[in-house]
């Protein structure tokens, strides 16, 4: 046992450096440390302290802590020493304190009892941390947030006001156009007649447009209705809904393994499923058009690796690569197949806000000719097991 | 054995603020070979005083009311829950005809008690087979209780 300390070294020495290298640690610190007693003078001021407070620590050493609390939380400094006074700490305390210049900061502020050697309390030490810059990010954010909402209010304020007041004179447009042909039939030429068919249908088509741009504007907006859903019942409902359109296109749906029970907004997942099945039975020119659905732990998308990943495949016409981006863009429409009635090209940007409002991602893989896989991910809630 | 559905109200209330749409559904009904009655009210106002009876006259009795929603003064939202809250009134079917698709309406109507939502639709042959359609349901199909059907009593 060599512990003990060779009498030659004076204890003043050991004592002395450990202490100035505590003050200097002090002394460099950014944030403001205070010691006071239990009247609330101060003790003790550092380097950051006076930057923050604007007091030298000549001026402050000796004088009341009141000095830089504002008048109307004086009331604070009492229960902070009753605090202390039960040998409590206060942990991040947020409070506003006065500069010397009158300027108000903001601060997170820890306070812990300081005791003597007979751990009696006679004092506290202050850690206080300038968040006046944090503070005013956070009132910016917020300030953005409700302009953010407001904005919101305006475009769901704004869909409302579409739906009614411009489509109000587009329908009379429509009528009109249908009144002349209906009462001017004998009178007007072959070709004034198919000019106002042909303005009855531009006006009907428009129509058609601003119906599917609301509803997409609601679809980024309105709150998600969250409940536990299996996919096998919403895939099976669909092929029922379906049954005529898929038997036409002598389209089947296979689902190769039961697909998982997910939390998730069942009308819209439905929906997207459902314009899934519709594009993959539609462009398509097989004999026998198969839907694969399914549901995979692990796929490989261009940009990475995805979990939880589900798929709708077909054996159709494909998709050249070079439209792979343009076909999630609204009113973006391929080339109709014959004999298919043309649509106003949204399916597959509900299909891609549906799934993004659900937190995952889609993607395509087609070779032209060979089929198109769309595949997306709905990470926002678990997927547990496969059902 | 059928129930007897012979003498029913067949007048239908068409609460429509635009005169071109009330001229497109009155047309639509006579392509469709329909002969009901319309009335036409051009405001909420003016559908209550003919339900209610206008200065001590004869309430009229419609076997189904076509209501809009967005009309200046009393509009299609206030008009349904005065009618679904008087007794007297409530047990007429109420339609909503607009051109709103806003999931909103369809949930708030509803909620207020109206019997079916039917957005307008695009075409003037999509209106003439909707209004087929609404005549063979209320007129032909659903039975209706027949207190308060002044019509049904004297038969």
């Amino acid at each position: 046992m060599d512990t003990i300390a060779p009498v030659t070294e004076p204890p003043i020495t050991r004592l002395s450096q450990p202490t100035a290298y505590l003050a200097a640690i002090v002394d460099s610190s950014d944030d403001a440390i205070i010691s006071k007693n239990l009247n609330g003078i101060i003790t003790s001021w550092n380097r950051a302290a006076q930057r923050i407070f604007g007091y030298t620590a000549d001026e402050a050493v000796g004088q009341s802590i009141l000095m830089i609390i504002p008048p109307e939380r004086q009331a604070e400094e009492a229960d902070i020493i009753a605090r202390l006074k039960a040998g409590q700490r206060v942990d991040h305390f947020e409070t506003v304190r006065v500069a010397k210049d009158g300027r108000r900061v903001n601060l997170s502020v820890t306070i812990s009892p300081i005791r003597d050697d007979r751990g009696v309390i006679i004092g506290a030490s202050k850690v206080a941390r300038d968040i006046t810059a944090q503070k005013e990010a956070e009132e910016r954010l917020l300030a953005y947030t409700r302009e953010l909402e407001r904005s919101n209010q305006e475009l769901d304020d704004f869909a409302y006001i579409a739906s009614h007041d411009l489509k109000e004179p587009l329908r009379g447009l429509h009528n009109h156009a249908t009144f002349l042909i209906e009462d001017y039939q004998g009178v007007m030429d072959e070709d004034g007649v198919r000019r106002l068919k042909r303005l009855s249908e531009l006006t009907q088509r428009m129509e058609v447009l601003i119906n599917d741009l609301l509803y997409f504007s609601r679809l980024g907006r309105a709150d998600l209705a969250f409940q536990e859903t299996d996919l096998n019942t919403v895939v099976a409902d669909i092929g029922h809904l379906m049954e005529g359109y898929l038997r036409e296109r002598n389209a089947r749906i296979e689902v190769p393994k039961p697909l998982p029970v997910i939390t998730c907004d069942r009308t819209r997942i439905t929906e997207a499923f459902r314009n899934l099945i519709t594009n993959a039975a539609k462009y398509n020119d097989k004999a026998e058009r198969v839907i694969e659905i399914g549901f995979l732990e692990h796929a490989q998308r261009p940009e990475g690796p995805e979990q939880n990943v589900f798929y709708v495949r077909d054996n159709g016409v494909g998709i050249d690569p070079k439209f792979h981006k343009d076909i999630f863009r609204i009113f973006r429409r391929l080339k109709q197949p014959a004999g298919e009635e043309a649509g106003t090209g949204v399916g597959l940007t509900f299909v891609k806000k549906i799934v993004e409002r659900h937190g995952g991602r889609i993607w395509v893989d087609s070779v032209p000719g060979d089929g198109t896989t769309f595949y997306f991910t709905l990470p926002e809630r678990s997927i547990p097991d496969a059902a | 054995m059928q129930p007897d559905l012979s003498p029913r109200p067949q007048t239908i209330l068409l609460v429509e603020d635009n005169p071109d749409d009330h001229e497109a559904t009155v047309r639509a009904l006579r392509r469709a070979n329909m002969s009901n009655p319309v009335v036409w009210s051009q405001s909420g106002e003016e559908a209550l005083e003919q339900l209610r009876g206008k200065d001590g006259g004869e309430p009229l009795k419609p076997g189904m009311v076509l209501l809009d929603l967005n009309m200046s003064g009393l509009d299609g939202r206030q008009t349904l829950q005065i009618i679904k809250d008087d007794p007297a009134l409530k047990w007429i079917p109420v339609i909503i005809l607009t051109t709103s698709g806003d999931e909103r309406d369809v949930d708030s109507t509803y909620q207020a008690g109206a019997n079916s939502y039917i957005q307008k639709p695009v075409s003037f042959d999509g209106l003439i087979d909707a209004l087929k359609r609404l005549k063979g349901y209320w007129f032909e199909l659903a039975l209706l209780p027949r207190n308060g059907d002044g019509d049904a009593k004297t038969s």
